[in-house]
């Protein structure tokens, strides 16, 4: 059920009976809480498959004794009522699930994406406000990592590529900057001889 | 080093949690959400508190100091001053959890109590169009009949999925997390208390006579101080303790980081006006050492009445928590128990 979120502690029950915000009986914490259907709905029972009856009877894969069900809308190998995951209306077995989150086919089951865009921004930026020098390196890896962050998922809530043209303009400007002080420096060497 | 954000989708909310480079997204179906808690806390009180001591110390340092220095701390005290603004203008903080069948999570995104509860009052009709609306008498029903009946638990777990050994039925025994509250007697709250009383009648003493084993055995009691405190609130964490001695603790421990930055600015303070001075010259009469700057900070008259107000402090806190103490630890002592012969 429901617990303070400052001392662990079961709440009882007549926390929501009484003025909002209720009070932590333990800790005295005070607390607004809002409870919703689901907090008095049981989780779905899970379904254990039917065991084989006749010969006949095609089998799960996974599970030879249960009777299959469903094939994988992947694989096509016969699942039972246990193996049988059900994600965005299809049918699937766990192992081809978890292969296509690896390959990013279900953007839902997506945990984690890397910022290319932002490591190229701070490629691009940090060397300048530190030390000048980095940026002789650092600025061809912004401008590459730049390049390669456009075609590459970027962020699931900011779908802007704005990152990406600044630290491509910036890693530009550093490096035809560089460029320019490298061909100074050699005219004025040029020169001195 | 990381944001977070909080976005509501058609029929999910997304955290992101930015960690470096990576965002880490966590989805909770508003099918799924069982509860909304926010728990207004003192952050940010705390916050204005520091802000405003910090404002404060930096303009004393900036009208001590020369011309041409005193900018800097006009500059820096006026940076604390705007953060202050901004922090009050943001106004309570708040700790905002949301609860699910299979996980509870803080919602960090949302740490403030205007903003949390302008967020609930947007993603409550979402949920309530998934789940459908439920009264409060309704839910205080409910949660009685849950608790009459214990809590919902799943409704199957597939046979097959049980452990070999485990006989059908049979399920482990489930572990509550956190478990009952430790039992703690307050002692070191009382040792904190004398500590603090102690404090208040040693403090005065070297505006009045000084010496420095008197100022090695004020550096040893400030120590002692602190160990008490962080003892006081070790022990406190995940214990019984009631909240009021809890509040005690803590106030001391506020009280004592306020001296310390206040301490540390006073001090920054008279060792620019003695070097401006011109007493820790090469040719003043006065020779540099330690206790030569001890001995001129003792004569200032700001430190004067900062350890008139630390001793004043440490009193009303000594006796503060001694009376809490004596109010609230006698009942909660264990009883001497006969010993099995």
């Amino acid at each position: 059920m429901l617990e303070c979120t400052a001392c662990r502690a079961a709440l009882p029950p007549d926390v929501l009976a009484g003025q909002v915000p209720a009070r932590c009986p333990r800790c005295e914490a005070w607390l607004e809480i809002s409870v919703f259907p689901a907090l008095f709905r049981p989780l779905a029972a899970g379904e254990a498959g039917q065991a084989v009856l006749s010969d006949g009877e095609s089998a799960c894969f996974y599970h030879p004794r249960k009777r299959a069900v469903v094939p994988c809308e992947s694989c096509g190998r016969f699942l039972c009522a246990l193996c049988d995951v059900n994600f965005n209306d299809r049918h699937t077995c766990a192992p081809c699930l978890e292969s296509a989150r690896g390959r990013g086919a279900f953007p839902a089951l997506e945990t984690r994406r890397t910022r290319h865009d932002q490591i190229a921004m701070a490629l691009a930026i940090y060397p300048l406000l530190l030390f000048i020098y980095p940026s002789l390196v650092t600025a061809p890896v912004a401008l590459f990592l730049s390049i390669r962050a456009w075609r590459a998922p970027g962020s699931l809530v900011h779908g802007t590529k704005v990152r990406c043209v600044l630290a491509m303009l910036l890693a530009t400007a550093e490096i035809v900057a560089w460029i320019l002080l490298i061909n100074l420096f050699i005219t004025r060497l040029r020169t001195a001889r | 080093m990381g944001s977070c954000t909080l976005w509501a989708g058609g029929d999910h909310l997304l955290l992101v949690e930015l960690r470096g480079f990576t965002e880490m997204y966590r989805r909770f179906y508003f099918r799924d959400v069982q509860a909304i808690i926010i728990r207004p806390t003192e952050r940010a009180r705390t916050w204005s508190f520091l802000l405003a001591l910090s404002a404060l110390g930096l303009a004393a340092l900036a009208s001590g100091v020369g011309a041409g220095w005193n900018i800097v701390g006009w500059i820096l005290a006026g940076l604390a001053l705007i953060a202050l603004i901004v922090n009050l203008s943001l106004g309570r903080s708040c700790e905002c959890t949301l609860q699910t069948p299979l996980q509870t999570v803080a919602l960090r995104s949302l740490r403030r109590l205007r903003r949390a509860r302008g967020v609930l009052a947007r993603i409550r009709p979402l949920i309530e169009l998934e789940q459908g609306p439920l009264a409060n008498e309704e839910a205080l029903v409910r949660a009685r009949e849950a608790a009459a009946t214990g809590s919902p638990e799943p409704a199957g777990i597939p046979v097959a999925m049980e452990p070999a050994g485990s006989p059908a039925g049979e399920r482990p025994p489930v572990v509550v997390p956190g478990g009952p509250p430790r039992h703690e007697s307050g002692r070191v709250h009382e040792a904190l208390s004398y500590v603090l009383l102690l404090s208040a009648a040693v403090t005065p003493v070297p505006v009045l006579y000084f010496n420095v084993w008197l100022n090695a055995a004020l550096c040893l009691l400030f120590l002692g101080r602190l160990g008490c405190i962080i003892a006081a609130l070790v022990r406190q964490k995940s214990s019984d303790l009631p909240i009021e001695l809890r509040r005690f603790a803590w106030t001391a421990f506020g009280w004592e980081c306020g001296m310390i930055a206040a301490g540390f600015a006073c001090g920054v303070v008279v060792v620019v006006r003695i070097l401006n001075n011109g007493a820790l010259l090469a040719d003043s009469p006065t020779p540099f050492s330690p206790l030569t700057v001890m001995n001129l900070m003792r004569d200032d008259p700001g430190t004067r009445i900062l350890s008139l107000l630390s001793s004043v402090a440490s009193l009303s806190l000594g006796v503060w928590g001694l009376v809490l103490h004596r109010r609230l630890a006698p009942s909660r002592r264990e009883p001497w128990r006969i010993l099995p012969i």
